[in-house]
């Protein structure tokens, strides 16, 4: 089941979600969800968030100066949560 | 008065309603909030029922037993050092697949388990079905549903408590 | 559902991990049971289960026992020949088998509503991020965008114009005369300098305003998400890297956060790939310039124009990134990915709101900064004259240092139609940002023309105008929502009298296109796309990339902004359009 989850996402022809894999295996949303924080944990998932930020939230600062911080960000982006592959070096 | 205090924990994922059980139980006022990780470290109080205090522990959110987060390991801790006379796991109804990865390690340290059937108003509302008597007739132990923050359910819950405690006594815990 | 009646089995709880699993568990167990210190402490197979995890806790607690380090001995031993046989931890093994488990069992409680029945976000997404339907279904949402952004804000567009040209005007120039410098450089500075350029950028407030609401409500409805997953999928099909995604729908906001968004990204090359084609990406500050010459030169086909722009942008962006992934980016296979989508849900007045107005907040202290100076430098620039005739503030247009600088990079545009020093100098200081490319038009064609004669009119009258157009807008823009959908509801949309500022436009880009003004407008557009869009990328570049790549990257857009305004002009040509 595990490995499954992994091989699914390793093999898709583009990116997974959620709730297309999760109806493709036959579990709930948030069974999978645990099984991505324990490839997570493992080291084998990595959570896509840019350094110093805490959620997928990007902020990349306004048109001009840096970040002013996630609350009076004006181009902000809520991205999707998402995880992908680690590549082995 | 029985003499003997019964130490009674509740277990669980993250945001499925133990402090609410909690504080329903103890009359306490711990916090509750809509986002896991609530409860950080365990919390204390007492639950008079019929003639009898049990001691009753509010355990931190966790996932799994394995040794990962400090939740995990103050769950797994208390369940395996302190060996409470009995483990309520407060698993939500609505996400049972990933609650019972959690319930099923707890089952596996041999201690007695009811399994709290919580958020079953949201269940409900989402139109899951749940086979309860099945899941109680596998698992081997009691299960009851219930709706903890209408109220709902807490009176069965206390009886099953009350009842599980009673055959333990007289039939001994699992293990020694 | 009702409390099931059972009290506790007497046998223990127990998982069946499978022959080789459970081997080792059996064995392990045995050993544990000869030890008593240990059972006293743990459950038998509860320890040996933890310690084929290889849990570090739980092992040094056992490794402190007497006897402990031999059982440890025997466990990694297992553990060994588990992990060569299935090339996995065992932890792993475990987790699994007690997923497979639980998934079947759940599949046997649940009588319904369980994991195979979706919910209603699943049946949206099924059409929504559909294989084919996934990127019209995008492209008609963007398209929604534009079609709001500019005939929403039309009205409010032409209302601020009026009041910034008249009442703000008339109080700016009342003013000086209490001070008697209404015939100084000061009010040269004030009238030619910020109004014509600041002022000419705030008129476009509206415009971001409704762009920014329009996807304040893509957002917070959730669709954003699935549109970046769809992006998502159609940037793999044409080979490039699927998480690229990210920083490119940022770059429609700003292009500044989409480089900083490229750190997404394992690897240097996609990063750096990535933030070269994040800049053809086009960003709110472009708007105002597409809405503009739009307006001067398509008025009846605006929005198509503007949306236009954008797909060009795209389009671009994903030619090159296929260039560039065969030749000098070649190797980096992708990587798997998996996505939560949020559920879809109703966007909140007040995440809207907060979304619109920061990022409106953004744009006014750009106005209030970047672009005041800019306007001053420029009005400086023009204000000193060269070649001795007229005195500082009081040149001859034609002959001010603005000019001649100008006219040296002319010669630069002529094949693209827009060879007057007058483009050529909004482009110049357009490297700062996009809006002064505006602000930058309107003080070049302000000044020269015939000094404005305003009818005097006292302040309450002023506020009275103000308030009374500013409701005949709101009613303008609800009558234009149903053209949105294409339904001409009130049939009198009366073509508005060209402002000062687009009829000049237009009469200076036909005289630099010998008659052609359309076309080159459209080629100005498609260059303004293209090139550099401003400094703060260059400087974001520079900090993420070093300055080799960001001297690639804006020489290359240079490159390729003229050579595709060339293609639109001269093929316009050609084509007898
Ligand atoms: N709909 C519904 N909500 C509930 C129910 N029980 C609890 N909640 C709500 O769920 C949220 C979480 O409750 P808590 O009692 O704080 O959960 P917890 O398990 O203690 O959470 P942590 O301490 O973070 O692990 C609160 O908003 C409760 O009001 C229930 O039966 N139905
Ligand atoms: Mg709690």
């Amino acid at each position: 089941m595990l490995q499954q989850v992994l091989h699914e996402i390793e093999t898709a022809n583009g990116p997974v979600y959620y709730g297309e894999l999760a109806r493709k295996l036959g579990v709930e949303r948030s069974a999978l969800d645990g099984m991505i924080q324990f490839w997570v944990q493992k080291g084998r998932l990595r959570r896509n968030v840019p350094p110093g930020h805490t959620d997928s939230t990007i902020c990349g600062g306004s048109c001009r100066g840096s970040c002013p911080g996630p609350n009076s960000c004006p181009f902000v982006m809520k991205t999707p949560q998402a995880y992908s592959i680690r590549i082995q070096e | 008065m029985i003499n003997t205090t019964h130490t009674i924990a509740l277990a669980g994922n993250p945001n499925t309603g133990k402090s609410t059980v909690f504080n329903a139980l103890t009359g306490l006022d711990q916090h509750v909030g809509n986002w896991p990780g609530k409860t950080v470290e365990k919390k204390e109080g007492r639950w008079k029922y019929n003639g009898s205090e049990y001691r009753i522990i509010d355990l931190p959110g966790a996932y799994s037993l394995s040794s990962f987060s400090m939740e995990e390991i103050i769950t797994r801790d208390f369940i395996l050092e302190e060996k409470p006379d009995l483990v309520v796991v407060v698993v939500d109804a609505a996400n049972l697949e990933r609650n019972l990865y959690l319930a099923v390690q707890i089952l596996e340290a041999e201690v007695n388990v009811i399994l709290a059937l919580n958020m079953s108003d949201i269940a409900a509302a989402r139109g899951i079905d749940i086979d309860v008597s099945h899941l109680s007739e596998v698992l081997g132990v009691p299960v009851t549903p219930m709706a903890a923050r209408k109220g709902q359910g807490l009176d069965d819950l206390k009886q099953v408590i009350a009842d599980a405690l009673n055959s333990t006594k007289n039939g001994g815990s699992h293990h020694q | 559902m009702t409390a099931s009646t059972n009290t506790f089995d007497n046998t223990p709880f127990v998982i069946d991990y499978g022959p080789d699993l459970e081997d080792a568990i059996s064995q392990l167990q045995e050993r544990i049971e000869a030890t008593p210190k240990l059972t006293q402490r743990y459950p038998a197979r509860w320890l040996a289960i933890k310690l084929l995890e290889e849990d570090n806790i739980v092992s040094a607690n056992v490794a402190g026992i007497s006897g402990g380090a031999e059982i440890l001995t025997i466990a990694s031993q297992y553990i060994a020949n588990l992990r060569s046989k299935y090339g996995e931890d065992v932890d792993t093994l475990i987790a699994d088998r007690r997923y497979s488990w639980i998934n079947h069992l759940v599949r046997e409680i649940i009588r319904q509503g369980g994991a195979d029945e979706p919910t209603t976000s699943d049946k949206i997404d099924q059409i929504v991020t559909n294989r084919w339907l996934g990127v019209p279904i995008f492209m008609l949402a963007m398209w929604a965008v534009f079609k709001l952004t500019t005939d929403v804000s039309a009205p409010y567009l032409d209302w601020i114009t009026d009041v910034i040209g008249g009442p703000i005007s008339n109080w700016a120039l009342a003013l000086l005369a209490l001070v008697e410098l209404e015939n100084s450089w000061v009010a040269s500075l004030v009238v030619e300098g910020v109004l014509a350029g600041v002022g000419g950028v705030l008129v476009f407030v509206p415009v971001l305003m409704s762009l920014f609401l329009a996807l304040a409500l893509l957002e917070d409805s959730g669709y954003m998400s699935r549109a970046a997953y769809v992006m998502d999928r159609l940037m793999r099909m044409v080979g490039l890297h699927g998480k690229a995604f990210v920083p490119l729908v940022v770059g429609f906001g700003c292009n500044v956060p989409a480089i900083y968004a490229t750190r997404t990204l394992e690897n240097r090359r996609d990063r750096i790939l990535t933030g070269l084609l994040a800049p053809f990406m086009s960003c709110g500050a472009r708007l105002p310039v597409y809405v503009l010459f739009a307006t001067v030169f398509f008025p009846a086909y605006s929005s198509l124009a503007v949306f236009a722009m954008y797909l060009l942008g795209i389009l671009v962006a994903v030619l090159i990134g296929l260039v560039l992934k065969n030749t000098l980016f070649k190797t980096s296979e992708t990587t798997g990915m998996i996505m939560e989508l949020p559920p879809y849900r109703l966007p909140t007045i007040r995440n809207v709101w907060s979304s619109m107005w920061q990022r409106t907040k953004g744009f006014l202290h750009g106005a209030a900064t970047i672009i005041l100076l800019t306007s001053i430098v420029v009005w400086a620039l023009m204000a000193v004259p060269v070649g001795g005739e007229g005195a500082f503030a009081d040149t001859d247009i034609d002959s001010s240092l603005f000019s001649r600088v100008s006219d040296l990079v002319t010669p630069v545009f002529k094949p693209l139609g827009f060879g007057s020093w007058e483009a050529s100098g909004a482009l110049i200081s357009g490297f700062v940002a996009k809006e002064v490319v505006v602000s930058t038009l309107g003080q070049v064609y302000n000044v020269g023309g015939p000094d404005k004669v305003l009818e005097p009119t006292t302040f309450l009258e002023d506020v009275v105008s103000i308030v009374t157009s500013f409701a005949q807008a709101t009613i303008d823009t609800f009558k234009s929502i149903p053209l949105i959908l294409g339904i001409d509801l009130f049939g009198d949309e009366a073509q508005d009298a060209p402002s000062e500022l687009m009829t000049a436009i237009r009469t200076g880009f036909e005289a630099s296109s010998g008659g052609r003004g359309a076309l080159a407008g459209l080629a100005f557009m498609v260059f303004v796309l293209l090139y550099t869009p401003c400094m703060a990328v260059v400087a974001a570049q520079r900090q993420e990339f070093g300055a080799k790549w960001m001297w690639t990257s804006v020489i290359g857009q240079f490159v390729i902004a003229w050579l595709v305004a060339f293609a639109v002009f001269q093929g316009g040509l050609i084509l007898g359009i």
